[in-house]
């Protein structure tokens, strides 16, 4: 009669097979789906796109295609407009206070600032909030947003910018209690490559999308 | 009924050899890389702690939620909405990143470190970069991985218990650092499929518009880079040209030192002049995998040797050996 560790000596190499070939199969798998999602739409993975979407999110999202293909050609800043109860208890309007500038020029003077992850974010929720529904053809569908806004439904991207807008009204020294903020997107075309030696004029060549007041919310200070 | 058994055979021998740990060094290495990026990350942002992942903080309670839900993922910071929850999964998060790095109960610690740095992540998604990303993904391979070289856990439990099933721990743990190596093959392959279709990146010029932009310029630094036409050029098809042949390349055992150094050069101008340090260690300390333990061995060898050769003690004991 067999002994019980010598059939598992002997029903190892099968198993052990098996797992070799299960986890290439896996591995192999993973990774073409990993391809479908970060290359450009085929036929083949809209076809599969549902099977793809459920293998690959969440664990796995990615997208390497760091300024491709066609990098930026201007420079977009979140910019942000206070309303606030001055000393003599009037409502007073800020000038516009460009928050994306002030951070890039803190990460500018200090590479391993941790301002960054601000710079970052003002960065992404910016990105997000013009690819979200508000935006059609690249322009801002105001009527869409009124609703979205009137139901508590506006974009998380657009919410979080105000939010940190809302956390710098003391850094930026709005001078009385803030009552509502607002914040704008400021787009600067920088010259082409050909006329890159002329010199840049910050004030021209820009173009600007306002977001409407919101009421001021508490915010964990910067 | 000769060639299923070759097949059978050749199977056998893939599967043998594939059951022996290869790269633990390398591994190792990312543990301790990825791990000390993770608590600088941590420590850095300790003041910031309330505003980007608390309760009261940017992304808001319910349009983290919000998210979530689209998103159908979870944080743990989803179950623990008070400042003092926020803090104290803050406080772990850092506990555990340390336990990974140093190599405390390594194969518990690696769960817990991708649990905890997914949740701080996913707490706010606009926070992170291509460098996180790239992180976290690999923190889920090495769940898999065997990260127990260069660690703690090496000295405090010396003798470990052989197991009948170590080659699947073997196998595992190999499958995981493939996944390693085809993940950043994937990325660099992305990356330069990409830009070849850009009108810019084929007239040499990509690299002009990315560093006159503000958030990706360091005065007096940039601008010389974006004046010069042949800076531009070289630096434009450079990166193509490298991130076209990184995939390839990093199977070679004789030019990967060179894709090596290539990456280690372009990720620190990157993170020098582009103001992106945190995602530029990332990429390079992702990079670690490309080599084996011998090759590890190897270089150790040699840097000692040299360090022999060049230290004064050495110099002075030279000549009393010969006499």
């Amino acid at each position: 009669m067999e002994r019980p560790e010598n059939k598992t000596r002997a029903s190892q190499p099968i198993l052990r097979n098996c797992c070799f070939v299960g986890l290439t199969t896996l591995l192999v798998t993973h990774f073409l789906m990993t391809l479908a999602v970060t290359l450009p739409p085929t036929p083949l993975s809209v076809e599969y796109s549902r099977k793809i979407d459920g293998w690959i999110y969440p664990y796995f999202i990615q997208n390497w295609s760091f300024f491709a293909p066609d990098p930026p050609t201007e420079d977009a800043y979140v910019i942000a407009q206070y309303r606030y109860k001055s000393g003599d208890g009037t409502i007073a309007e800020s000038s516009w206070i460009n928050l994306s500038r002030t951070f890039n020029q803190a990460v500018q003077r200090n590479r391993l600032s941790p301002l960054e992850i601000v710079q970052v974010t003002l960065l992404n929720a910016s990105g997000d909030l013009v690819r979200s529904e508000i935006f059609k053809d690249g322009r801002l569908d105001n009527d869409l947003l009124n609703r979205l806004v009137a139901t508590n439904r506006q974009p998380p991207a657009l919410h979080t910018l105000e939010r940190i807008a809302m956390s710098c009204s003391r850094a930026v020294g709005i001078p009385g209690e803030p009552t509502a903020v607002r914040i704008g997107l400021l787009y600067h075309r920088f010259p082409r490559f050909t006329r890159r030696t002329e010199p840049d004029n910050p004030l021209s060549d820009n173009s600007q999308i306002v977001f409407p007041f919101v009421p001021f919310e508490a915010v964990a200070s910067l | 009924m000769k060639i299923p058994l070759r097949g059978l055979q050749l199977l056998s021998e893939a599967s043998l050899r594939g059951a022996v740990k290869q790269r633990q060094t390398a591994a190792a290495l990312m543990r301790i890389a990825l791990g000390s990026l993770t608590i600088i990350f941590y420590a850095l942002h300790l003041s910031q702690r309330n505003f980007l992942w608390g309760p009261g903080g940017v992304v808001s309670w319910p349009d983290n939620l919000a998210l979530l839900a689209e998103s159908r993922t979870y944080t743990l910071y989803q179950f623990f909405p008070s400042a003092l929850g926020a803090g104290c999964l803050y406080w772990l998060g850092l506990a555990v990143s340390l336990m990974f790095t140093v190599g405390l109960f390594a194969r518990f610690s690696s769960i817990l470190f991708f649990l905890f740095t997914w949740s701080l992540y996913q707490r706010n998604w606009y926070a992170i970069d291509g460098g996180e990303n790239l992180l976290i993904i690999l923190a889920f391979y090495l769940m898999f991985a065997d990260l127990s070289a260069l660690s703690l856990d090496r000295m405090l439990f010396p003798k470990r218990r052989e197991r009948s099933t170590q080659w699947l721990a073997g196998m595992l743990h190999n499958f995981a650092i493939i996944a390693c190596l085809v993940q950043l093959s994937i990325l660099y392959f992305e990356s330069a499929f990409y830009k070849i279709q850009g009108h810019v990146w084929a007239n040499g010029t990509a690299l002009y518009y990315i560093l006159r932009t503000d958030e990706f310029s360091l005065p007096g630094w940039t601008d010389l880079i974006w004046r010069s036409a042949a800076l531009v050029t070289m630096g434009t098809y450079g990166t193509i040209l490298f991130e076209m042949a990184h995939p390839f390349l990093l199977w070679h055992a004789r030019v990967k030192w060179l894709v090596f150094a290539a990456a280690v050069c372009l990720h620190t101008g990157i993170g020098v002049l582009m103001g992106l340090p945190w995602f530029s260690l990332t990429m390079i300390s992702a990079h670690a995998v490309l080599f084996d333990d011998a090759e590890y061995l190897a270089l150790v060898q040699w840097v000692r040797r040299r360090t022999q050769s060049i230290s004064p003690a050495s110099r002075e004991i030279g000549p009393i050996r010969d006499i």
